[in-house]
């Protein structure tokens, strides 16, 4: 293809760039890759990123870290947000990094690798149950269960409320990505709220913020009668700290922080995790060469960890929005003031320039400074906990499973945006 | 060789302090602090792992 024919397939690549759509996905790396060679700083006018319309579309991973830690320049203030802002998310600094340091401590190598014997004992008896079905749904049956129940453990959302959460969590954060359930759940109360569905079964950008907004304020509520009861009764969990908390050390937060604080922990912590777990072993399930290379080395402590950040920089999961805060020549394209930029990590992590043989997984590459966990001031505050669910949950299930196949009568249910996989059938191979 | 964390770039990866916890820790906000500056002979190699690991490049290594 000449430099032209390549320019002009990745302006039309960029004008209908969208990865919000499970279809999306399947020429992810292929369109990244056309972009980053001929337009690494690409207009779409679509949906660039989850709620973001229009955007700059960057790919180039020197492109994608400059952003994401020049937090002056480009903004987290970003999104329609159903109620108000998420902290520490949605706040830039010096603001951000007064949230960060509340929140930060509780989140540490240390506090986390306390947790190491728990997340174990748990894992093996979620396996050991998953494994004794005849056939069973990885996502389902383990990858979601897992990090969200240890997260409602130590947020302290009762256990009882766990399906009512998965409902509010696949609402807010899996409207129209392809979700299946997060679909039909949003159409049930698009209905309830007397909206009309288009033809296409999905509802306008107004009423679709409408059930948004809806959701959003039933979650605050939940929060509220939370933070009501741990002020009268408090328990060892993250709502009693954060109520004990203090802003600067100068004064307690207010019940708006205590509740933005709540719904951004809820947004980060229930999806992530799952999804990254999905994707990896989907990704297993078809490479049984890749996934014997990892069992092989799963009870080795000096290679396991860097086989998983690996693994992590090869199923990156985010495309972070930013906004831009002023006029600015950026790398040979001209950004406004107000402009949003999408920084997919996917493609950041697929940068030959950053790591040769960027398509492979090389579970012993050094250097590895892969953006699966964002950068700068945002970078993701449960990275230790991430880590070592991911870690401990491949390690049991591979030890108890070690060979497996996809159910070709059921094949994974894909979303897009801050991807994942929603449903994953396996069978023993 | 000396080793330094440049304190305005670490965001608390803990990249360094897993690689070599010999001379890296976290403080409690969970950022690297170096508890070895004058790295032995026998960590080195671990310190420019971990160096290498840092996706903030905040390890900086003097020889």
């Amino acid at each position: 293809m000449s430099d032209r024919e390549a320019l002009n397939r990745a302006v039309s690549l960029a004008r209908e760039f969208d990865n919000t759509t499970p279809e999306f996905l399947e020429h992810e790396f292929e369109t990244y890759q056309a972009l980053r060679e001929a337009l690494p700083i690409a207009r779409s006018e679509r949906r660039a990123a989850a709620g973001v319309g229009a955007a700059w579309v960057l790919t180039r991973y020197d492109d994608i870290t400059e952003a994401l830690t020049n937090a002056a320049d480009f903004s987290n203030q970003t999104a329609n947000y159903p109620v108000r802002p998420w902290i520490p998310q949605a706040v830039d600094p010096p603001a951000h990094t007064a949230y960060r340091r509340i929140l930060n401590p509780w989140f540490t190598v240390d506090a986390m690798s306390k947790l190491e014997p728990h997340l174990e004992q748990y894992a093996s008896e979620l396996v050991q149950k998953m494994v004794a079905k005849p056939a069973f749904d990885f996502v389902a049956d383990f990858a979601d269960p897992f990090p969200t129940v240890i997260f409602c453990e130590l947020i302290g959302f009762p256990l009882s409320d766990y399906a009512q959460i998965m409902d509010w969590k696949n609402m807010t954060m899996h409207a129209g990505d392809g979700h299946a359930r997060g679909a039909a759940l949003v159409r049930e109360r698009g209905l309830k709220l007397g909206l009309a569905p288009n033809a296409a079964g999905g509802f306008s950008a107004d009423d679709s913020m409408k059930i948004r907004v809806d959701v959003g304020r039933e979650v605050y509520a939940y929060f509220a009668k939370l933070l009501g009861a741990r002020r009268k009764e408090p328990r060892d969990d993250l709502i009693t700290k954060l109520l004990g908390a203090e802003f600067e050390g100068k004064r307690k937060l207010t019940q708006e922080e205590l509740e933005d604080t709540l719904f951004l922990l809820f947004m980060a912590g229930l999806d992530t995790v799952a999804s990254v777990l999905g994707l990896i072993v989907r990704h297993f399930a078809l490479d049984p060469e890749k996934r014997r290379e990892f069992v092989a080395l799963i009870e080795d402590p000096e290679r396991v960890g860097a086989a998983v950040e690996e693994l992590v920089r090869f199923h990156a999961i985010v495309t972070p929005p930013r906004r831009v805060t002023r006029d600015l020549a950026f790398h040979g394209t001209q950004l406004r003031s107000g402009d949003f930029v999408a920084l997919p990590t996917p493609a950041a992590n697929r940068d030959p320039a950053e790591f040769p043989n960027p398509d492979a997984i090389e579970y012993d590459r050094t250097p590895n400074r892969h953006l699966g966990f964002g950068l700068g001031p945002h970078r993701c505050l449960g990275i230790h906990l991430a880590r070592r669910e991911v870690r401990i949950a491949l390690q049991v299930f591979h030890r108890a499973l070690p060979d497996y196949r996809l159910d070709p009568a059921r094949p994974p249910q894909l979303f897009g945006g801050m991807k994942g996989v929603a449903s994953l059938p396996l069978l023993r191979a | 060789m000396r080793v330094a964390i440049d304190t305005a770039k670490c965001q608390g990866h803990g990249q360094c302090v897993m690689t070599c916890p010999d001379v890296f820790s976290a403080d409690e906000q969970g950022f690297a602090v170096v508890e070895q500056p004058e790295v032995p002979a026998s960590l080195a190699e671990k310190v420019e792992r971990a160096a290498l690991r840092c996706p903030e490049r905040a390890v900086r290594i003097e020889r």
